[in-house]
């Protein structure tokens, strides 16, 4: 029988110190997170660095034996793949890219990319489309070591006939291994692809916009905000999107727009896609 | 802290559909508390179990959406998501790693459901071939709730079923799937 203490005792409410310790030490407020994955986050990061009790992870925490960054990167989950939900990438194909070609240039703004499986997915349909070239594509996420891996796009080769089959769902004309050297038990995305592409970390609970986008992309990231924060990030996308931009939302959420302000009609139901209407073009 | 009612959840991998489907049929319908499967299944987002759990049992099978309040009624977790319960009752679909080579795992969520929960949820394991669940009943046990596990004998595929008795001996019930359907109509009054 093992005697160490079972981390899964501890209460929610223990972590309370921490959440704060993180918020006056760096500014950032998780209490927005829901609950019960914050927990599973919070015991995932104590199993990682072996801590027995909250009291030694605080510890840790305010004498910095921990990084922020470590931290941000253990109570993330990045779990992501390539044309994830492929009736997503359909209708992205079929609806939102004859828009994007109306454009000389056009920008897309992939928030909470992760290690960017999503970022080489739309790469490929747009290079299909022949407008690779006109895009500028932005990957951001709070999770620096995820980025590392999207900039070089190399990834493990076991889900290679998952992605491939993905793709042919999503309605790719090419062979997928056109896109990718091989090499051992990785594969490499052809450069070609991420060209366009430019990565930077930014947090979506604090960060403000940085750009102009026809099309926002952020999946299966608002589904760990409570509501309060969702309405917030929501807003942000708004301040960030041209007037008749796109929004893509993963298959799991929901658009919520607080009040008269803001004016989408929904796309697709199924997959997520949203488009802003201004004042204009609604009367 | 209480909730207006029981709540079931149902935990199993290969061979539990059928079982789940003998279970469903002799409920009578509409269901009147929560019942909730945790199935592992295959990578293919087409696989529509709610639709042939719906068709094949008469009762209305829905895949648990984000942040919902759970009714009265049949569930399923969907496939590829983690499903947890936050401390408002809402439930949170969770896309992290997989646990014991599964998404959803069985035991996250008899985890964090019993953690809110507590002494009134219920659980049950059917079938399978790997050990999922065998933590998540311990978690049960130990916050007051029930746990029920299918008979070795009476399951399709018995790792589940035998791993979960060995790790929790003496402390959940051992039944037949005829014995389960009774308890869990009982509730159903
Ligand atoms: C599950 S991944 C989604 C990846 C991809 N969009 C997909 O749908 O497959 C969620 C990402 O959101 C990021 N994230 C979580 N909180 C964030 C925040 N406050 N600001 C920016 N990114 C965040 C995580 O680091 C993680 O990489």
């Amino acid at each position: 029988m093992k005697t160490k203490i079972d981390l899964f005792d501890i209460e929610m409410a223990e972590f309370t110190p921490v959440i704060e310790t993180i918020k006056d030490y760096y500014g950032f407020d998780m209490s927005g997170y829901g609950s019960a994955s914050l927990r599973r986050r919070f015991i995932r990061l104590m199993e990682q660095f072996n801590y027995d009790s909250v009291f030694e992870l605080n510890h840790a925490i305010i004498n910095q034996e921990i990084s922020y960054q470590k931290i941000v990167n253990y109570m993330t989950v990045n779990v992501t793949e390539m044309f994830r939900f492929p009736p997503f990438f359909r209708s992205l194909k079929d609806e939102v890219i004859p828009y994007l070609k109306t454009f000389p240039v056009f920008k897309i703004w992939h928030a909470g990319c992760s290690t960017g499986e999503e970022m080489y997915s739309l790469a490929i349909l747009l290079h299909e489309a022949g407008i690779l070239h006109r895009a500028k594509i932005y990957g951001s996420d709070i999770n620096s070591e995820v980025l590392e891996i999207a900039k070089q796009g190399i990834y493990k080769m076991n889900n290679l006939k998952e992605f491939t089959k993905n793709y042919q769902e999503s309605g790719g004309t090419e062979p997928f291994s056109s896109y990718y050297t091989a090499n051992y038990d990785m594969i490499k995305m052809d450069p070609m692809l991420s060209e366009q592409m430019t990565f930077c970390t930014h947090n979506l609970v604090h960060d403000g916009p940085f750009n102009e986008f026809q099309l926002i992309l952020c999946r299966n990231v608002l589904i760990y905000f409570d509501i309060d924060q969702k309405t917030k990030i929501i807003s942000l996308f708004d301040k960030s999107l041209c007037p008749t931009g796109y929004v893509g939302l993963g298959s799991k959420d929901r658009m919520i727009t607080n009040g008269d302000d803001l004016e989408y009609s929904t796309v697709n139901q199924l997959t997520k896609i949203y488009r802003k209407e201004t004042i204009g073009i609604r009367a | 802290m209480e909730s207006e009612h029981k709540i079931w959840l149902i935990g199993g991998s290969a061979g539990s559909i059928k079982a789940c489907i003998s279970i469903l049929k002799a409920i009578t319908k509409p269901m009147d508390r929560t019942l909730i499967m945790i199935l592992h299944r295959g990578n293919d987002y087409k696989s529509e179990l709610a639709e042939i759990f719906s068709n094949a049992t008469g009762h209305t099978v829905m895949d648990i959406g984000h942040q919902t309040k759970l009714e009265k009624g049949v569930y399923i977790a969907p496939q590829d998501y983690h499903l947890l319960l936050d401390e408002t009752f809402n439930t949170c679909l969770e896309l992290s790693e997989k646990v014991n080579y599964s998404r959803p795992s069985i035991d996250v969520t008899f985890e964090s459901f019993s953690y809110i929960l507590k002494d009134s949820l219920n659980v049950a394991i059917l079938s399978g071939s790997n050990a999922d669940g065998a933590f998540g009943v311990s978690k049960v046990l130990q916050r007051g709730g029930r746990a029920i596990v299918i008979h070795p004998e009476d399951a399709e595929f018995k790792t589940m079923p035998s791993e979960t008795i060995k790790q929790n001996e003496g402390k959940c019930s051992v039944l037949k799937i005829n014995e389960l359907i009774q308890c869990i109509k009982k509730e159903n009054t």
